[in-house]
């Protein structure tokens, strides 16, 4: 009894021992065991032994592999370019296959573009050189100073006549009368309304300064009698131009331009009617209230009418008939602007009118 | 005495300075450093200085913002070219050209068109390209609310737009 505890004690003493006891006894793993050393002992179920068969992979083994890279001698496979596909399919620049016979520019650059050097055809330098003669400007091809400017290439003179085609049948003609003879357009077209728009880069489309009308008016179409036109010119004040004869009428005092519109008109009545209108103190005009001076009635004419008296009575020879004609002339020279030549006329008909 | 100096002394160093020094008065607009080796490439943008704009080299950006009329709008342009230029520069970070110096914005309408010069040597990927063009415009469409238009071009390389190297 002694002797038997004593050896079995003994007998479990590692770990792994115990461990294989605990799971299967002292038989667990002996058929992988049998197996793996050899086909000896493992037998199928005929009781024959295992005929192995060895799959040889079609590549060399790793082993192979790394003796031929350690003595130099492996054959390094080249890989072709990720990219050669696309790197392929690179054409040439689009202005080498462009045929004037069978393209039109304006289809191929039909909008305003940035400059593309590879679609347009023709051989552009630009840059700035110290010595032009040695060397040329830079090539089109990745200038980017080309790329900078603006360009008018879809402008070309047949795109141009190619626009107008298409926007004439939504034009009215021109016209007639006025074709034949310019200067019936005050009586035919006597006013005249003129507004902007204003375009704006970026996203704003408002611009207050759209709201601004001009109307310009030809004072003779509108018909008033003498006393009627001289009103509205004073009433007018330096909104009427006396050289052309027209009216101009420039509001902005409301939010919208068909409200100032509005009131351009309603303005323009307003002054039709209002020069229409006799007041009694209207009679009480002298003559130093007229706006212009007038040679009926001034002193010139009277001492005029006195030298050419005394004139007459000393001999020489006198023109009469010339005084009205140097009244029109004196008219003139009064109200308008003194030139050197008005000052001549002047003098000539002096002399004409006295006979000098 | 000498307590009252060292309150002096912090006084001063708390205050901002400028330099007046000969050494310092320099201008240094538009400089680039040369190189030992000659290797810093120099595109003709690059080359002239700040005085040859309107003379030798022309605008990167075109707006009428300058203009006395659209003052109100100046500031909003010039955050947006600024947001034009930083997108472009991180989104195509490896098809850039010089650090995305080539890149000119024009405005027609109101249509903001960025136009320039990327270069492929890397590694072009036509398809990877287009669809990068579709999302960039149609991002900066939406961030900057009006239609954003790339009229980008490709170059072989940077050697393609050198001017010389310094």
């Amino acid at each position: 009894m002694h002797r038997l505890s004593h050896i079995g004690t003994r007998s479990k003493s590692t770990l792994a021992d115990k461990l294989r006891n605990a799971v299967g006894g002292a038989d667990y793993g002996k058929s992988k065991q049998a197996m793996a050393a050899g086909s000896l002992t493992a037998k199928d179920e005929n009781g024959e032994d295992f005929r192995e068969l060895y799959v040889m992979p079609k590549r060399k083994l790793r082993g192979q592999t790394q003796l031929e890279q350690a003595t130099g001698r492996a054959e390094v496979k080249t890989r072709s370019r990720f990219d050669l596909m696309d790197r392929l399919a690179e054409r040439p620049p689009r202005s080498e296959e462009m045929d004037p016979e069978k393209h039109t520019w304006s289809d191929i650059w039909p909008a305003a573009r940035t400059f593309a050097s590879s679609v347009v055809p023709l051989p552009v330098r630009m840059g700035s050189r110290p010595n032009v003669e040695k060397r040329a400007p830079f090539k089109k091809e990745g200038n980017l100073e080309l790329v900078k400017i603006p360009n008018f290439l879809h402008l070309t003179p047949v795109a141009v006549q190619q626009h107008c085609e298409a926007i004439k049948k939504f034009c009215t003609p021109y016209p007639p009368e006025l074709l034949s003879d310019a200067s019936l357009t005050p009586s035919l077209l006597p006013i005249s309304v003129q507004y902007s728009t204003y375009i704006h880069q970026g996203t704003n489309i408002r611009d207050i300064r759209s709201r601004v009308i001009t109307m310009i008016v030809d004072v003779d179409s509108l018909k008033l009698s003498e006393n009627a036109a001289e009103k509205l010119v004073r009433l007018a004040g330096n909104r009427y131009n006396q050289e052309t004869g027209k009216l101009t009428i420039i509001t902005d005092r409301c939010h919208t331009r068909k409200q100032n519109l509005d009131y351009a008109h309603y303005l323009l009545t307003v002054l039709y009617h209002e020069a229409n209108k006799q007041e009694a103190w209207a009679e009480l005009k002298e003559r130093s209230d007229n706006l212009q001076v007038e040679f009926d009635g001034s002193t010139t004419k009277s001492k005029l009418e006195d030298l050419i008296e005394k004139a007459k009575s000393s001999g020489l020879k006198t023109d009469e008939k010339a005084l009205a004609e140097f009244g029109e002339m004196w008219k003139t020279y009064r109200n308008t602007e003194e030139t050197a030549e008005k000052t001549r006329e002047y003098g000539r008909q002096m002399k004409k009118m006295l006979g000098i | 005495m000498l307590r009252s100096l060292q309150h002096v002394e912090s006084h001063i160093n708390q205050c901002r300075r400028i330099s007046t020094t000969s050494t310092l008065l320099k201008n240094r607009a538009g400089k680039t450093k040369s190189t030992s080796n000659r290797t810093q490439l120099l595109t003709y943008e690059m080359a002239q200085k700040p005085h040859h704009i309107g003379v030798r080299k022309s605008w990167l950006t075109w707006h009428s913002q300058n203009l006395e009329e659209f003052r109100q709008s100046q500031p909003l342009v010039v955050a947006q070219d600024e947001v034009v230029r930083r997108f472009i520069r991180g989104f195509f970070p490896q098809n850039l050209v010089v650090s995305g110096n080539e890149i000119v914005i024009k405005r027609r309408g109101n249509v903001l068109i960025v136009a320039g010069f990327l270069q492929y040597s890397r590694r072009l990927d036509i398809r990877r390209i287009y669809w990068m063009f579709g999302f960039a415009e149609e991002f900066l469409s939406i961030l900057l609310k009006q239609p954003v238009k790339l009229e980008l071009s490709f170059v072989e390389s940077e050697e393609t737009v050198a001017y010389n190297y310094i």
